[in-house]
């Protein structure tokens, strides 16, 4: 039999230039993750029209500042171009940097582009093969696409958060995260690589009409087909799993220590109870999974009766030598610094800004053999790159960029 | 109409469990690929309950488009081989942790050692396949329990909370198809293999990480808060409201949204003063002072009724849905998100791709990602 010829994408990223207008996390995640492969990518911003991620509030003892850590993360490894698209010579400068890219990431509420008299259409026929990530909260087009949104909005319309609380049904959203922001950012960079693996044989770009709520419903797939074939309406469930007990978050000893648990077999449970010294009266009566599961508050109420009074990280070691499905429960900054993580690479990696200020640039949890990946520098300041950028790319002279700037393009 | 298919020239094989897997391997079907999904006779250990509400739910919106092929020994490495033996692309999951983690690795080598073309190799697991976490027991929930992300979920003094019905792990299943799809079109090497290794503990602790640059800049511990995120994230509100008939949330990220939101409210009195002016100290010092004052606006009103307000004064704020509610969305709907498929005479809505993709030659009307 002949040997299968591999599929090949062939796609050099350092090669790849990616224009960006996006705001706050859920875009300019999308050109952040290709510039940590390594593409040229160009954040377009206007002291007109900043993106939201440098509205942040300084805390006390700071002045406002253009460049905080959450735009440090989302602009690490780009190039900082200011553009002002509210003008004519802006826009034409604009539609130059697209013509010559690959990739473009626009995260602004659908009809922004057509205030200014562009379109990503307009785009499209100038530049057949660039790919557009146009990312809005509910797709382009449609009686719902007006709705502006942050990340827990997202999440909220989208249903998940009616998901999140306590297994007596009070709703208490995850709120402190950003799921709709990285879901969307995620997601995208998927569909825009999918589409980069296209475009070697169709030669044509696309536009990618993403929308941010959509991502996340998504992931309420499990859900929704819990309901379809029989079950209530979803809502909250604690930490709880259906064919599974114990299963969840057991108070240790200590302030806010807790361990996470979950006792698969019966044969697990058998080892649980002998670790944990949990009575024989109950290590009968729940010795099947069924029982636990119809028990699952006395179980639990069994389990935490224990787990109280344990060191959270000696009862760990111990339930894992025992084969147990048991971990801590980190906070943030334990997370930060946790050894295996750290082993792996770590969750960030540090880099000097140019205010001297030591930045934890966040890396994405993508291990490769050989694929060159990672943050390669804190962000710019806004418009640090422009003149660079213009005369690289666009063959800009001294005198034109001079008179760029007198006509408020380079604002 | 044809749909989208970027993926079409690629084969994929999924072998063995996790829901991140199925989600990862799902995504690739419906971007094109053939799928094939491998399982041993005896199943995945953790699916002794095959016949439970959730069981039947996975499988019914993971496993959709892929070609299932049951192992018909167990264990069986010479006919798993013959069937991965030209793949493209393999996912190997694992639910749970363990010492077969670390076997991952000499599984790829000793496949690539074997093959005649390239092979991207992903390993989805709960702790990854190397490092001192790689042999730990444990598997969704104990993965999120590492990423920091129960410890800002839920009420103070109360359990921490983590995502349930699979959310955590389908995330880790989209960070899982985004490496995927980076070695398939980024390594070096075309005509290399390429191990690509994801864990959802780091999956999850990574997008914790990403936002929590906001409350390292503002210098807001990180402890959760109930409806609230911690410390407002820096700037009031980031909270959700209680209302007539259910929840909102609503986050608001600079002055203008602020000034708008005030107006919203009718402009009360309250709002000229400065110590409501101050959107930090609000945020962190005295939000429970703030909500008193504008949580009567919110609990005078249903869902409905505030949607169509703050639509007409451009505030960024959503109701807290349920699905039977999201299912009803005219957006969704005119989006074609939802698809329905029939399952032992029941009707089931299931979610779909998240993008409309429009080419050249699709321009008008665009073609829905299934």
């Amino acid at each position: 039999m002949a040997a299968k010829k591999a599929a090949q994408s062939g796609t050099d990223f350092h090669d790849l230039i990616v224009v960006e207008t996006g705001t706050n996390l859920a875009g300019p995640m999308v050109s952040r993750a290709l510039a940590d492969f390594g593409a040229r990518v160009l954040k377009i911003e206007s002291r007109t029209r900043t993106d939201l991620a440098r509205h942040r509030p300084p805390p006390p003892g700071m002045s406002r500042a253009e460049v905080n850590d959450t735009s440090h993360n989302m602009g690490a490894g780009k190039q900082n171009v200011s553009l002002n698209l509210k003008t004519e010579c802006g826009r034409v400068i604009f539609m130059s940097l697209l013509e010559r890219a690959d990739i473009y990431v626009d995260s602004w509420a659908p009809g922004w582009l057509e205030r200014l008299g562009m379109s990503h259409e307009q785009m499209m026929q100038q530049n057949e093969r660039l790919i557009i990530v146009a990312q809005s909260a509910y797709g382009a087009s449609g009686p719902g696409s007006w709705q502006r949104v942050f990340a827990p909005i997202m999440t909220a319309l989208a249903g998940i958060e009616s998901l999140v609380g306590y297994e007596d049904g009070r709703v208490v959203p995850q709120i402190g995260s950003a799921i709709g922001d990285l879901v969307a950012a995620f997601t995208s960079i998927s569909l825009v690589l999918a589409a980069l693996h296209e475009r070697p044989r169709t030669g044509i770009g696309v536009v990618l009409d993403i929308s941010q709520i959509e991502c996340s419903a998504a992931l309420a797939g499990i859900a929704f087909a819990e309901w379809g074939l029989g079950g209530d309406i979803p809502g909250p469930r604690g930490n709880t799993h259906p064919s599974c007990a114990p299963h969840g978050l057991y108070r240790c000893a200590g302030n806010d220590k807790w361990i996470a648990l979950a006792v698969w077999s019966d044969q697990e449970w058998l080892e649980l109870c002998d670790e944990l010294d949990i009575d024989d009266v109950a290590k009968v009566r729940f010795s099947k999974r069924s029982a636990r599961s119809a028990s699952r508050a006395e179980v639990d109420a069994a389990v935490e009766s224990r787990t109280r009074s344990e060191m959270r990280d000696e009862l760990v070691r111990r339930l894992q030598a025992r084969g147990l499905g048991c971990t801590p429960v980190l906070d943030c900054y334990e997370a930060d610094l946790f050894e295996a993580f750290a082993e792996r690479g770590g969750l960030w990696a540090p880099f000097q800004s140019q205010d001297g200020r030591e930045q934890h640039i966040s890396r994405l949890p993508w291990r490769f053999d050989t694929v060159p990946f990672g943050p390669r520098a804190t962000a710019q300041s806004l418009g640090e790159a422009t003149d660079d950028v213009l005369t690289t790319m666009l063959g800009a002279t001294p005198n034109e960029l001079e008179r760029w700037r007198a006509l408020g393009a380079l604002t | 109409m044809a749909k989208p298919r970027p993926l079409d020239d690629l084969t994929v094989v999924e072998y063995g469990d996790g829901v991140a897997m199925r989600f990862c391997t799902r995504l690739l079907a419906r971007l094109g690929a053939s799928v094939t999904k491998l399982t041993r006779p005896s199943g995945p250990a953790a699916q002794d309950d095959s016949g439970s509400l959730r069981t039947r739910a996975e499988t019914v919106y993971l496993d959709q488009g892929k070609e299932e092929l049951r192992l018909t020994t167990d264990p069986s490495d010479a006919e798993v081989f013959a069937h991965v033996r030209d793949a493209d692309i393999v996912v190997r999951g694992l639910a749970r942790g363990g010492a077969e983690a670390r076997a991952l690795r000499a599984e790829f080598d000793n496949w690539v050692q074997a093959r005649t073309v390239p092979l991207v190799y992903a390993a989805v697991t709960p702790f990854g396949t190397w490092g001192a976490s790689a042999s730990w027991k444990g598997g969704d929930i104990n993965a999120q329990a590492l990423s920091g992300w129960p410890s800002i979920t839920g009420n103070p003094g109360e359990e921490p909370l983590t995502m349930n019905y699979g959310v955590g792990a389908m995330l880790h299943g989209v960070h899982a198809t985004a490496a995927v799809l980076g070695a398939i079109v980024g390594r070096p090497d075309q005509s290399r293999s390429e191990f690509v290794d994801v864990s959802e503990a780091e999956a999850v602790a990574a997008s914790i990480h990403l936002y929590a640059a906001t409350y390292r800049w503002a210098r807001i511990p990180l402890v959760r808060d109930g409806f609230r995120a911690p410390g407002s994230s820096g700037r009031y509100p980031h909270t959700v409201f209680p209302c007539k008939d259910g929840l909102i949330a609503i986050i608001l990220r600079s002055d203008e949204q602020w000034d708008r939101f005030i107006e919203m409210l009718g402009r009360p009195e309250w709002s000229r003063d400065p110590r409501y002016q101050d959107y930090y100290a609000m945020g962190t010092a005295y939000p429970a002072e703030v909500d008193a004052l504008v949580v009567p606006w919110f609990r005078a009103r249903t869902k409905a009724e505030i949607s169509e307000i703050a639509r007409k004064y451009s505030v960024p704020l959503g109701a807290v849905r349920t699905l039977d509610e999201v299912l009803e969305d005219e957006q969704l709907a005119y989006r074609g998100f939802f698809e329905t498929c029939t399952v032992a005479g029941r009707e089931v809505s299931l979610p779909t791709l998240p993008v409309w993709w429009r080419t050249a030659t699709t321009r008008d009307s665009g073609q829905k990602g299934s």
